[in-house]
């Protein structure tokens, strides 16, 4: 549940390291990388790099559909070794949400307001299916049983992440970045992405525009070790737009709404749209690496 | 009513007449009581020719379907796709109709580009509700992936339109296809074909031609480009020869005088897209794409594509070079769209909808899921992208459980599903065996944009039912292609009429060749050659057989042997039992469809043509229709042995024919330049090999002086050489022993075109012509090392005779190899990434 001294204001530097490895030269790479955290009402990026090695002939940034950052690049120096870093300082406020007011909308009348008042390209964005959110009638009928029409919409959200921390083993290695929610639900195991999947898809089986949001969680080492480098990981969570326009994040995986501990990078229907990193490559290797490490270590604590 | 003209028979179109009473709808050509305006030439042509007439243009029409190449349809490995099927007798259309036709279509391509501008602009047509939201953002054809691509980078610059004529006499929009409009291209050869087998009628029609538009689409294509002052280098990008349309593809290509491209072909390099050729790398300023948009990017769409190119959509998104038709073009042929479209054309362009589209509901609001639920069996329910699988039927065609379930799945994503009322499509004649038939026919319409100017082509590809009874028109039940004329009686042909001719230069080097081009022209080549080769060394080896019927024991006997233990090894096709008769073996030789066999380079012949088809000339295809035809005739064998020996006699000799002839057009039709240096570097490298290794086979072997004698004398009719041998014999030139002479003429001589000398001569030729020295020189050494061999030593000393040749083919595979490395040579592999969550190592698939 939601910890008082998780809203105060926050100050990170993420570090995320990705590095693909080949025993044969790589030609050609072309790299589209959602990796340069976006501004949000609680977070504010105070400072961003890209460092790519070998260096790039052409790097590119535009904001995609969904408003992230995407940047494209191309390298063509031979290299058996690439490494993408991007570093990010930001400063986040995250307050908790209201619940006492979501839960004087109730999960039916939630969706009807929402749908009535927000922007349609939002709402037909985040409640249609998507490729990885597959809307069948299992997935209704897991929502059903927790975001029940009459439900208080606060309550609804907490039971949320709650039931599906509750309900699926966490288990790295089960599920892929192709995995879809059928499969999860057969499994009742997956790793982050696949309860924020999850979660968005019970959101949009009951009309509410759910999407789903990558980013970073500050992680505390076991008690008494230090903390290692690369130790951190990069998280995904679920949002939903709620009555008056503001999305409330939650997150299944840690049984709990976000606070100022998350850092958001990306966000879109799934997983498919925020990707961090995607790879054409192009070269006759027999064998190929891929790493990545993340830090999120905070500043001002 | 008509006058009847003297004598003339007229039962034809008078039983034509009454046939289309009986049934619902109007007809194209008559109406009760007459034709159509401007359909009177062709009532005359119709009667002149009868009923034998119409079933002999019918014929001919068939005849030059197949002569052409002209094939649709998905070819599975190692067959030929189907041909096109069309009908002679055109559809007319008068210049006032076409010209209502026309500005319908003008107008329905500026509203569609508004809502393609808007839909991936600021959305105001989302966000005000005019056009629902899930209409466009839940069909598979929006592709977020290049949303916010300024409309200059991303034009919807063709379209087709498929239109019927319902029974009110109305034109109707059945959809319009903007994703990768294909057609164009089977409407010039629909053109081309009618014009042959109706010529008086096409002489003295008044008929708008189609080349005037593909001009404009040209020029239209170049300005994407926005050069001021420079003509813009352009390609087409096709998934390959394996396409449905590879036909279509193909001549587009070229008529616009421009590349036609794979994904191996293309590479973006700093941004931009290049096309790979022998000579370098060129800018691509604008790719005309007919690969499916989901397909063209492996790095931003589907990742799992080996027909695309990774960073194109980055290329379009920073203005490097233009995509045409845009990414993103599918979400327009929504079958759901056209419910929305006047009140669109109102909003966007002030104006009504002056064509039409069929009734069409949309079942993602309430009422008109209603709607579609009360009306079920009068309309036809189908997924708004079309693609997913269910048929599309109407719904009476649905017993009660069916209707049910689909009802069910309506229910559950109704934004996903369109129900249209099916029109009573008009019917055009179509010729039968017993006359005329009239047929449900659609018509698709093409029209481009040049800057802002829009341009229709005037004519275009009717398609009528593949039986009589069918109430649509689909190419998977038979349809039948037929030509459109538009006649220009009056003004309507303005536009085409201003747009300059334009003459399409190639930027760069004239005749650049992507290496996979320049990879199948070289087989091409040598495929001839081998199919040649084979073929004649089986004809001589069979008249041999035949002269000596005598015992494996006898001389002649033993040369037979000897000729079939050196057929074997040339064409690697075992099985010759020796002691038994040779024909059946013979045969398989000709007609097995295993590698080393006539029939197999015949086919392989086929295909890589059929790759290159943009750049060999029209007279290529006939002869290769004809190759094609007696192949197949080769898969009915005579499995007697008296029937083999038949089938080997006549036919191989009907193959020798067309495959000189095919040399022929390759000698005397091919403008001399890289294209036809490759073909001509096929052919040489393989004859230079094949004979090479012939006299190792041959020659080499010590044998008896009367049996060397008479295999000497079939190598060199093998070689076609005997006459000039016997020449120079009888003039005192030359080396009078035989095996001497036959040495000197097919190894070192340099005159003789069927030499090895001369081959490697003209290698080294070639070579310069498509500008690469090395391998030239290469060749060079090569013969310049033959002009060491003493041949008087070589005839004494067989194991020196097979060390030299063996050396030879050694020297001739490795340049060989160098060639194919620096010319062919594909690029890399290529493999996806992408990075999990927390995680390592996720490779996808890929190529």
């Amino acid at each position: 549940m939601t910890t008082p001294g998780h809203h105060e204001p926050r100050r990170y530097l993420v570090r995320h390291v990705t590095t693909y490895s080949y025993d044969a030269d790589c030609v050609a790479a072309y790299e589209r990388g959602r990796l340069r955290p976006r501004e949000t009402p609680y977070q504010q990026v105070l400072e961003s790099e890209l460092h790519i090695d070998p260096e790039p002939g052409v790097v590119t940034e535009h904001r995609d559909h969904f408003g992230n950052h995407s940047h494209f690049f191309e390298i063509r120096t031979p290299h058996r070794k690439l490494e993408i870093r991007a570093e990010t300082t930001l400063q986040i406020e995250w307050p908790a949400p209201d619940l006492a007011e979501l839960d004087e909308w109730s999960v039916r009348s939630a969706a009807g307001q929402v749908r009535a008042s927000a922007d349609p390209v939002v709402v037909a964005d985040y409640t249609l299916p998507s490729p990885l959110v597959e809307l069948d009638g299992r997935v209704a009928d897991y929502a059903r049983g927790i975001l029940g029409p009459d439900r208080p919409l606060g309550e609804a959200l907490t039971d949320l992440f709650h039931r599906i921390h509750s309900d699926f083993d966490y288990r790295p290695g089960v599920t892929s970045t192709r995995t879809t929610l059928p499969e999860v639900l057969d499994l009742r195991a997956g790793v982050c992405q696949d309860f924020a999947h999850l979660a968005v898809g019970c959101l949009r089986s009951v009309g509410l525009p759910g999407r789903y949001v990558s980013g970073y969680l500050e992680t505390q080492p076991p008690p008494g070790q230090e903390k290692l480098e690369g130790s951190d990981a990069s998280h995904a969570w679920a949002a939903v737009l709620t009555p008056g326009g503001a999305w409330v994040d939650l997150d299944p995986t840690n049984d709990q709404f976000a606070d100022s501990r998350y850092v958001v990078t990306a966000w879109g229907r799934d997983f498919n749209d925020v990707s961090p990193l995607r790879g054409s490559v192009f070269g006759e290797w027999e064998s190929s690496e891929l790493a990545v490490g993340v830090d999120t270590i905070r500043l001002d604590g | 009513m008509d006058a009847v003209t003297g004598t003339v028979d007229t039962s034809l179109v008078d039983d034509y007449r009454s046939a289309v009473s009986r049934q619902r709808g109007i007809d194209e050509f008559v109406t009760p009581y007459g034709v159509h305006p401007g359909n009177d030439d062709l009532r005359h042509a119709l009667l002149a020719a009868g009923r034998e007439g119409i079933r002999g243009a019918s014929t001919a029409a068939l005849r030059h379907v197949r002569a052409d190449g002209i094939t649709y349809g998905v070819s599975a490995e190692g067959t030929q796709a189907d041909s096109w099927r069309i009908d002679p007798i055109p559809v007319v259309i008068s210049g006032s109709e076409w010209e209502r036709i026309e500005r319908g279509l003008t107008q329905r391509a500026r509203l569609l580009r508004a809502i393609h501008r808007d839909i991936y602009g600021p959305k105001r047509l989302l966000r005000s509700g005019l056009l629902p939201a899930e209409v466009v953002l839940g069909h598979p054809g929006f592709v977020r992936g290049a949303d916010g691509i300024p409309p200059g980078r991303a034009p919807l610059q063709f379209s087709a339109t498929d239109l019927g004529r319902d029974d009110s006499g109305g034109w109707r929009v059945l959809g319009d296809r903007t994703q990768a409009p294909s057609g164009s291209g089977y409407a010039m050869a629909n053109r081309r074909i009618v014009s042959r087998v109706m010529p008086t009628l096409r002489r003295s029609s008044d008929v708008n031609r189609l080349r005037p538009f593909f001009n404009a689409h040209a020029l239209g294509l170049q300005r994407l480009a926005r050069l001021d002052d420079d003509v813009a280098r352009m390609a087409l990008m096709s998934p390959g020869p394996a396409s449905e349309t590879a036909y279509d593809q193909a001549l587009v290509a070229s008529i616009l005088g421009i590349n036609l491209v794979e994904s191996d072909d293309l590479v973006v390099e700093d941004g931009v897209v290049r096309m790979r050729t022998d000579s370098g790398k060129v800018d691509l300023d604008v790719l005309v794409r007919r690969v499916d948009e989901l397909f063209v990017d492996p790095l931003d769409l589907r990742s799992d594509s080996r027909l695309g190119v990774p960073g194109l959509v980055q290329s379009a998104r920073s203005g490097h070079t233009v995509i045409a038709n845009a990414v993103g073009t599918g979400v327009l042929e929504s079958t759901a769209l056209p419910a929305f479209l006047p009140r669109l054309c109102e909003e966007l362009l002030g104006e009504t909808l002056e064509i039409p589209s069929v009734e069409t509901h949309w079942c993602g609001t309430p009422e008109g899921l209603e709607y579609v639920r009360e009306n079920f069996d009068e309309l036809s329910v189908s997924p708004v992208d079309r693609g997913l699988g269910a048929r599309t039927a109407t719904g009476d065609e649905f017993d009660a459980a069916e209707k049910r379930e689909l009802f069910d799945r309506i229910r559950r994503q109704p934004w996903a599903w369109a129900a249209q009322r099916q029109a009573t499509l008009s019917t055009t004649p179509v010729a039968t065996r017993s006359g005329l038939e009239p047929r449900r026919t659609v018509f698709r319409a093409f029209g481009t944009w040049v800057d802002e100017e829009h341009v229709v082509m005037p004519g275009g590809l009717a398609r009528a039912a593949g039986s009589p009874g069918d109430t649509t028109v689909r190419n998977e039940t038979g349809a039948l292609a037929k030509d459109v004329w538009v006649l220009a009686e009056s003004e309507t042909d303005w536009k085409l009429g201003i747009a300059p001719r334009v003459v399409l230069r190639q930027r760069g080097p004239r005749s650049a060749l992507p290496p996979r081009l320049a990879d199948n022209l070289f087989w091409f080549g040598r495929y001839l050659e081998r199919a040649e080769q084979t073929n004649r060394l089986l004809t001589v080896i069979d008249d041999v057989v035949d002269d000596t019927r005598t015992g494996a024991s006898s001389p002649g006997g033993a040369v037979t042997e000897s000729l079939l233990a050196a057929l074997e090894t040339m064409t690697g096709v075992t099985g010759w039992e020796p002691g038994t008769r040779p024909h059946l073996y013979l045969r398989r030789i000709l007609a097995d469809p295993v590698p080393g066999t006539v029939a197999s380079s015949v086919s392989r012949l086929v295909t890589a043509a059929q790759n290159v088809r943009e750049v060999l000339s029209d007279d290529t295809w006939p002869v290769l229709a004809r190759l094609e035809g007696l192949r197949a005739g080769l898969d009915e064998p005579d499995a007697t042995a008296s029937g083999a020996a038949r089938q080997l006699g006549e036919l191989g000799g009907e193959l020798a024919e067309p495959l000189l002839a095919l040399s022929g057009t390759i000698a005397h039709g091919m403008v001399r330049d890289s294209s036809w240096a490759f073909v001509d570097a096929g052919q040489r490298l393989e004859r230079a090999q094949w004979m090479t290794r012939l006299l190792a086979t041959t020659l080499s072997p010590a044998r008896p002086p009367t049996v060397e004698l008479l295999v000497t004398e079939a190598v060199l009719r093998v070689g076609d050489s005997i006459i000039t041998h016997r020449r120079r014999v009888s003039s005192g030139q030359g080396p009078s022993g035989l095996i001497d002479s036959a040495l000197d003429l097919l190894l070192l001589d340099t005159r003789n075109p069927r030499a090895v000398g001369f081959q490697i001569t003209r290698l080294a030729r070639d070579l310069r012509e498509v500008g690469d020295t090395v391998v030239a020189e290469r060749f060079e050494a090569i013969m310049d090392g033959a002009r060491e061999i003493s041949l008087e030593q070589l005839v004494d000393d067989r194991m020196a005779l097979a060390g030299t040749l063996d050396r030879l083919r050694g020297e001739l595979r490795s340049v060989s190899d160098d060639l194919t490395d620096r010319h062919f040579r594909r690029q890399s592999t290529r493999r996806s990434f992408q990075v999990g969550w927390d995680d390592t190592r996720r490779p996808e698939g890929g190529r």
